[in-house]
């Protein structure tokens, strides 16, 4: 990556320049690193041209949650990966164009219904991956009843810091489930397929559960699960004004919840066990979070959560790194004796999640993630799975990819047994 | 000292001058560009007393894409000042500005008006005239909204008319484009008796429409009509023109029309232009690019060897030829530098579905030509971003 680029860029004359230095590359890396497949030349092209509806068109048809994308998509990590521009000068930021066309037109309705088959296809779990293949379903002429133990919008609406992702703009992407053929259950928590008699399929789609730490003083108050922390910060009344928040992890959820304890007032610590070039976060949310302010410690690993029945302390151990283990990352070693203590009010143990133990069903892979083939079918006949719970992906557009692989699938699946 | 050049018996401290537009219409401009480094200017042309000189505006409209502005046109008239303005005008400058060349332009509608601005803007020490034969009111009664310069006949006589009334300061006639012979036009500049031809001018064009309302730009009051086109866009017409009064007519020639920096400046000069004027890219940047392109002249010439601008006038002529009968025909094959290739395939799909399907796009992304389809057309050398990464050999 040559630049780190902060703020975004959304004045007309930028983005012109910026849709006439896209090279329209043959076979172009971008389309092929965006994992819902985007035209992006096309749409570029029609941005030229000044033709923000068809841009529009190409964009939401080949991603439901292109408005939420806009915010929130890792382009430096995924189109823009392999930007052929970038062997000019620099990448052609390509988000930003994608966003200008979303944020300027609002919301249109791309979605081509079919007549409706006579199939019911059940969905369970209301985020990204499982409203996308609502949709698709919807255009292959499937009926679609889709529940959440919640609201829809998975995390973009819950869990995404607002100041980084608008409601306005998760609403926009869910608004398309209103019509007709598609039912929507709300609060509705299903556990089991003998919940789920008479759906000719079903698409499994629900969100992860957190791991937690399995060390001393877990459960001491002051201890927060990154999942809360980031839903209770979309409501402007928390606060933590004064309080020392230590959080423990390497990917992009602990820079989040570091994101939401600084907003809220907190002093923030991040405590990282390899050294950070092996982060899992992108560097972009890093360099932005040590701008903000954010403070981080690297090659340490917590041993105990300490205090009588709030937290007061974290006590570390400092790692080296060792032999690389099968993520192909160096090993963090403790080192003997090197035990400290870091004074805290606020842990968050954002170690990594996995899928909750629903739907015995369908066979898991040793992470506990359900399992799926490389088209979304799971071990039972009938049942696929897509989001984050398959253990691939993790971010907004992924899961999308999910959705629209799944949907493929079923749609097969219900084509063939007719 | 190096820059200094003469043309038509001048001395111009640089090759470079303003020409007729509104920036000089106005005195106090004026002194900017001349004390900014201009060598000179020719005044917005003028006319006699009593002449009606009603502007619309606005009177601009660019033509752009994404960032830059590719030209500019215009529906300005002559200057609202008349001869005796002008007049007085020139006598002040002559004054403050002794080295500057002070070129005065004019129109008439009869051999009286043109015989007597002549007069009058000799007497008051313009060092030039330039007759302005393309503007669209300037006609001699006959077919109104017709060019002078797009009649041979009327081209020679008005020129006989302007260079029977001046003492001995040289006649320059500005000519247009938008003819069907331009030969013909100044062959009969120089039967006229004309000293110097200034090739050439706008080019009348329509700039656009305003696909919403309807209205063509620049709109003026839901109205518009056609522009004369400036800038970028018309420099390779003026290239066209200059080399072919140059080859066929060899008169002195100041260039003008699309010239923007130093280096299309000494293009217009490499066809015959002996001074180039601008106008556009003064409109688009002010008097300043004046450094640029006496810097940018200073290093061609020191590069090239050239002891003075007038070493460069004409030095292209041999390389043109006059028709496609004359060109070598010689076999041309397409050749990618997979080095410098940054594979994005761009080539291939204009020679596919422009050319010939001479090019072949490898899942390493790299272009290779198939040289028994490959004509040699450089298109692909044309569409490819990177510079150098594309050439093409001749192989007999």
């Amino acid at each position: 990556m040559k630049t780190i680029v902060l703020e975004n860029q959304k004045s007309p004359t930028f983005i012109y320049r910026e849709a006439d230095r896209c090279l329209l590359c043959y076979d172009p890396p971008c389309t092929r690193n965006c994992p819902a497949h985007i035209d992006i030349p096309g749409f570029i092209y029609h941005i030229r041209s000044g033709n923000l509806e068809a841009a529009y068109r190409k964009i939401k048809s080949a991603n439901p949650f292109a408005d939420t994308c806009g915010y929130v998509c890792p382009d430096e990590n995924l189109c823009q990966k392999e930007c052929i521009r970038g062997l000019i000068d620099e990448p052609i930021r390509i988000r930003e164009l994608h966003s200008y066309v979303t944020e300027t037109l609002g919301y249109r309705d791309v979605i081509e219904p079919r007549r409706l088959k006579g199939k019911k296809v059940a969905i369970v779990g209301a985020g990204p991956a499982g409203v996308t293949a609502a949709l698709k379903l919807i255009e292959s002429g499937y009926e679609v009843h889709i529940f959440d133990r919640r609201e829809v919008g998975g995390i973009p609406i819950a869990e995404i810091p607002s100041e980084r992702l608008p409601s306005e703009a998760v609403e926009r992407d869910i608004a398309a489930l209103k019509r007709p053929g598609i039912k929507v259950f709300e609060g509705k928590e299903i556990r089991s397929l003998t919940e789920l008699e008479g759906y000719d399929a079903v698409l499994l789609a629900f969100g992860l559960v957190e791991r937690g730490l399995k060390i001393p003083g877990a459960d001491l108050t002051g201890v927060i699960g990154p999942k809360e922390l980031l839903r209770s910060a979309r409501e402007k009344k928390t606060d933590f004004s004064g309080k020392r928040a230590v959080v423990i992890g390497g990917g992009n959820v602990a820079l989040d919840s570091a994101f939401v304890l600084k907003e809220k007032g907190a002093h923030v610590l991040i405590a990282y066990r390899r050294e950070l070039k092996y982060a899992p976060s992108w560097t972009k949310e890093r360099v932005l979070a040590f701008l903000k302010g954010v403070e981080f410690l690297y090659l340490v690993s917590p041993l105990e959560i300490l205090g009588k029945d709030r937290v007061e302390g974290v006590r570390f151990v400092r790692m080296r790194l060792g032999e690389a283990d099968e993520s192909g990352r160096p090993r963090p070693v403790p080192i003997e004796g090197s035990e400290f203590i870091i004074e805290a009010d606020i842990v968050v143990p954002a170690i990594g999640e996995t899928a909750p133990p629903y739907f015995p069903e369908v066979e898991r892979d040793r992470k506990g993630f359900i399992l799926v083939d490389e088209r979304g079918r799971t071990s039972k006949e009938g049942v696929f799975a897509a989001g984050d719970l398959t253990g691939e992906g993790g971010t907004v557009v992924e899961a999308v990819a999910q959705g629209k692989r799944a949907a493929h699938a079923i749609a097969e699946y219900l084509g063939r047994s007719s | 000292m190096k820059l200094e050049t003469e043309f038509l018996g001048v001395k111009f401290e640089n090759p470079f001058i303003l020409g007729a537009a509104p920036s000089t219409d106005e005195l106090d401009i004026l002194r900017r560009g001349f004390e900014a480094g201009w060598a000179g200017a020719v005044l917005k042309t003028t006319s006699v007393p009593g002449t009606r000189v009603d502007i619309a505006y606005p009177m601009l409209a660019s033509m752009r894409e994404a960032d830059s502005k590719l030209s500019l046109g215009n529906i300005d008239l002559i200057s609202v000042y008349h001869v005796d303005e002008v007049a007085r005008r020139i006598e002040i400058l002559r004054k403050e500005f002794p080295e500057k060349v002070l070129i005065a332009s004019i129109m008439g509608a009869s051999r009286e008006e043109w015989q007597s601005l002549v007069r009058i803007l000799e007497e008051a020490g313009a060092d030039m005239i330039e007759c302005s034969f393309s503007c669209p009111q300037g006609n001699i009664g006959e077919e109104p909204g017709r060019m002078l310069a797009q009649s041979a006949q009327a081209t020679e006589l008005v020129t006989s008319w302007v260079v029977g009334a001046r003492k001995k300061i040289p006649v320059l006639i500005k000519i247009t484009p938008q003819v069907t012979d331009i030969v013909e036009i100044a062959m009969a500049v120089k039967r006229g008796g004309a000293d110097g031809i200034t090739a050439s001018n706008t080019i009348p064009a329509l700039m656009g429409i305003d696909i919403w309302s309807l209205v063509p730009n620049p709109p003026v009051d839901g109205k518009s009509t056609y522009s004369g086109l400036s800038g970028p866009a018309i420099k390779p017409i003026t290239l066209r023109v200059i080399a072919e009064i140059a080859r066929y007519t060899g008169m002195p020639i100041a260039g003008t029309g699309g010239a923007m920096n130093w280096r299309d400046a000494v293009e217009f000069m490499l066809v015959g232009a002996h001074i180039v004027q601008f106008v556009t890219a003064v409109m688009f940047h002010g008097f300043r690019i004046i450094d640029d392109l006496k810097s940018g002249l200073l290093y061609y010439m020191d590069r090239m060897g050239f002891e003075s601008p007038k070493d460069i006038v004409g030095k292209s002529l041999e390389h043109i030829v006059w028709s496609y009968d004359e060109l070598p025909l010689k076999k041309v094959k397409s050749r990618i530098d997979h080095e410098k290739c940054i594979g994005c395939g761009d080539c291939y799909i204009s020679c596919r579905d422009g050319g010939h399907m001479a090019i072949e796009f490898g899942d390493d992304r790299k272009p290779r030509v198939i040289d028994e389809r490959c004509v040699g057309c450089a298109l692909c050398k044309e569409v490819c971003p990177v510079p150098g990464c594309i050439r093409m050999e001749t192989i007999d």
